[in-house]
């Protein structure tokens, strides 16, 4: 016990002395160099992966790890991104957003849109075969674009929707409520859940009863899910790929949990192959680790504080108006943000390049005045109430949105959730006033996930649906541009949420893993990808 | 006796420099709103800066000064084992005064508490935080429950030997009753054990709310504590080692200078414990 107090004593000597002599500079100084970033790239320019040296290698499981691990395995059944991974390698939609955020087609072999008619005509690829033995037919397709209309993914998609059929064994007509180029964009997995299952699968099954299991066309088939354990996807034998489609190397994927605490020794140790969507906060020590692969998408997510317009004190226009005044959004994104270049003040949701990048309502954003959030707060008659906020912990920046309202004049309840609770929650008009949400990057801006009117905050206007109408509706380009300038407008104006602005994406490998590129979007891109080992 | 104790207490140069780093400690934490700053207040602007004269213990991911965290995070770790100290040796020497002196209850309280004892702490901790729910009541009452069994054993050793002493069958002989010889031998004779006793169960009580905080459980997130600074940290330690490094001496100062104290007791009192 003498000895163990000497040895405090010493340590404590120690360290005190270590502090005095630091030097006065931050780790990002010492940290090592970034890697350079193109804030301002098209969006088709992340930047790209070390090209690989050998020749595909074909086999092997690739382990991917999740931060938030699937709920369940029926993407039309959920909001929830990360509950899309098992259909995003299971399955093929009519068309496919790639890479780039640009719209190829799929499953469809050919297609027409005649906007006089209101009609789009789907001819499917022939011979298609689904995971139960059965072919593709325009059936599948109907019973699927059907189930996808009534999801809460499929809202917009819906309102155009006047009806579908199969026309014959190949051919689906599309019939719309109103004229609307977005609909290949509308239906371009898997940035949205648009994927054609099986008929046979679906059943009488409504889209708010998730599917256990299903049969579709993709190059895996889901072989096994354990809740909170892992989903085990195999490779497919008889997949019909598309013409001068991508490769499918591994047999396996495999989809584990992850936490932020062992994702970086996971990955190194090789543990996990891939992790998409690794935590900006750990950049630095991964950006030096050699035994990893660090790939950055910059200006690829959103962060954003999603306010309840349904419920709750938010339901009040002023509440709301009293939050954006309140929130200064640089310290937001720096709470989770280690290094300065990884981020971008901006209002746009769409990168430099992006033919929908848009500085509308610019003027609304980064003013913060806490004096007018006071005032606000006093004219919409608050009283104190509790602002609940709904924290499921894996970002800090609910921890100083808190801090923001505080000192503006809200009594913050900061509401600690596990991620089922909280997905749970949200879906509760009556259990919140906000909480933090992070957005990806999109191919257009009708699948917009947050301007679902499902969508937990539940935004639905009538100036909005104008604008949504117009940019559903108007042929040109132009047109659409100027609705979606309006509609970004109506963001700030009308404040269902404060954006505070993007930052960059990264994702992490192991050694073993080639040919992977960064992306944008929360769907991890395996197309070409091969294990060395 | 006890003068002779305190006598021997005194020169040890042991004690002198725990009690010290004890009063220190816990000095610290109960005067934290006058000699720190908030420990909740966040400034993302001037994270990860190391320690310097504005910031003593340099700041966190999110700016918070971990000198406040860490003055203010003694708060709930000492003052929650104190209060389990008191209630666990309180309980656990009344029942080893009686399993000790009954041979009947000894036989069904000391199965009870090895039953307990069975059960590693943190597991038997997080059982019942599990069941009961977290908060700082039902904290107070699992680490009591934990901590109850090693101050009965102890105690109930100690009166094991008083119980056949000469002056307690003389008192026995001259008609005294169970209750006057429990009071007025057997308590006193188990004093000094359950003086020692206190500073371990102390010393345990300090390390699990630590590990409980570390693993996300127990207190509120929200608020300070040794065990939650530590976990946040593990992320960034590697290059910002100073955001573990004072929480982590903290804490084996608080628990390296109890235990110490509990060893110089036990020499100055003369008391076989365990």
């Amino acid at each position: 016990m003498k000895r163990l107090l000497v040895l405090t004593t010493l340590i404590l000597i120690v360290s005190v002395v270590l502090g005095a002599c630091s030097a006065k500079e931050t780790p990002a100084s010492t940290a090592p160099p970034v890697a350079p970033t193109e804030a301002s790239a098209p969006a088709s320019a992340p930047t790209a992966a070390p090209p690989a040296a050998a020749t595909p290698r074909r086999g092997g499981q690739l382990v991917v790890g999740s931060m938030t691990f699937p709920t369940g395995v029926d993407a039309m059944a959920t909001t929830q991104r990360a509950s899309w991974m098992p259909m995003t390698y299971g399955c093929e939609g009519l068309f496919f957003a790639t890479i780039d955020l640009a719209v190829e087609d799929a499953l469809v072999d050919t297609w027409t849109y005649d906007p006089d008619a209101l009609t789009y005509t789907f001819k499917l690829r022939s011979g298609v075969n689904f995971h139960d033995g059965t072919v593709l037919t325009a059936n599948d397709v109907v019973v699927s674009l059907t189930r996808f209309a009534a999801s809460v993914n499929g809202s917009v998609f819906s309102k155009l929707m006047e009806s579908i059929e199969a026309t014959d064994d190949l051919t689906v007509v599309l019939k719309l409520t109103q004229p609307s180029a977005a609909v290949p964009a509308m239906l371009a997995a898997p940035n949205v859940p648009a994927f054609i299952v099986s008929a046979a699968s679906i059943g009488e099954t409504p889209p708010t009863e998730p599917l256990t299991s299903f049969a579709c066309t993709g190059p895996y088939q889901l072989a096994e899910y354990e809740p909170d354990q892992y989903v085990l996807m195999q490779r497919f034998e008889q997949y019909t790929p598309r013409p001068d489609g991508p490769e499918w190397y591994p047999d396996e994927i495999k989809i584990v949990p992850t936490n932020v605490s062992n994702v970086l020794n996971a990955v190194a140790t090789g543990a996990i192959d891939v992790v998409n969507e690794f935590p900006i906060a750990e950049y630095t020590l991964a950006a030096s680790n050699p035994d990893v692969q660090l790939l950055i998408a910059p200006y690829a997510k959103q962060y954003l504080f999603v306010l309840n317009t349904k419920g709750g004190l938010t339901a009040n226009p002023l509440i709301r108006q009293a939050v954006l005044a309140a929130l200064s959004p640089e310290p937001i994104l720096q709470s989770d943000v280690p290094e300065p270049e990884l981020y971008d003040l901006n209002v746009s949701w769409f990168p430099p390049g992006s033919p929908w990048h848009s500085d509308a309502g610019m003027e609304y954003y980064n003013h913060q005045d806490i004096e007018k959030a006071k005032a606000l707060l006093a004219e919409a008659g608050y009283q104190g109430e509790p602002f609940r906020i709904l924290d499921y912990q894996t970002t800090n920046t609910p921890i100083v949105i808190e801090q923001q309202l505080t000192e503006a004049g809200f009594n913050v309840e900061r509401i600690l959730l596990d991620n089922a609770t909280f997905v749970q929650r949200r879906t509760q008009p009556e259990e919140w006033e906000g909480f933090s949400s992070g957005g990806s990057s999109y191919t257009d801006p009708t699948v917009f996930t947050f301007i679902n009117p499902a969508f937990p905050g539940w935004w639905d206007t009538p100036e909005k649906q104008e604008a949504i109408e117009r940019l559903t509706v108007e042929p040109e380009y132009a047109d659409r541009k100027a609705a979606w300038d309006d509609l970004q407008t109506l963001m700030w104006t009308q404040v269902p949420w404060v954006r505070h602005g993007s930052l960059a994406q990264l994702m992490l490998a192991s050694k073993r893993v080639q040919d992977l590129q960064p992306t944008r979007i929360t769907m991890l891109y395996l197309q070409n990808v091969w294990l060395s080992e | 006796m006890l003068r002779r104790s305190l006598v021997r207490l005194a020169a040890d140069p042991t004690a002198i420099v725990s009690m010290l780093l004890l009063l220190i400690v816990s000095g610290a934490a109960l005067l934290a709103p006058w000699i720190a700053g908030s420990p909740t207040h966040v400034d993302p602007a001037i994270q990860f800066q190391p320690p310097s004269r504005t910031h003593p213990f340099g700041t966190d991911q999110l700016g918070r000064d971990i000198y406040a965290v860490v003055v203010y995070g003694g708060r709930p770790a000492l003052g929650i084992s104190a209060l389990v100290t008191l209630l666990s040796v309180a309980i656990g020497a009344i029942l080893g005064i009686l399993a000790g002196y009954y041979s009947r209850a000894d036989m069904i309280l000391m199965r009870i508490v090895d039953g307990l004892m069975a059960f590693p702490m943190l597991v038997l901790l997080i059982g019942l935080l599990g069941v009961l729910g977290p908060g700082v009541s039902t904290l107070v009452l699992g680490l009591t429950i934990v901590l109850i069994p090693p101050a009965a054993r102890v105690v109930r050793s100690a009166t094991l030997v008083v119980k056949e002493s000469a002056m307690v069958e003389a008192a026995r002989s001259l008609g005294a009753g169970d209750f006057w010889i429990l009071i007025r031998y057997i308590a006193p004779a188990a004093l000094s054990a359950m003086t020692v006793q206190s500073t371990l169960s102390f010393a345990s009580s300090v390390l699990a709310i630590a590990a409980l905080s570390f693993l996300g459980i127990g207190l509120d997130p929200n608020t300070p504590s040794w065990g939650r600074t530590l976990a946040d940290s593990q992320r960034y330690f590697a290059y910002a080692w100073w955001t573990a490094a004072f929480a982590g001496i903290a804490i084996v100062i608080a628990v390296g200078s109890v235990m110490a104290l509990g060893d110089a007791l036990r020499d100055a009192l003369d008391v076989k414990v365990g």
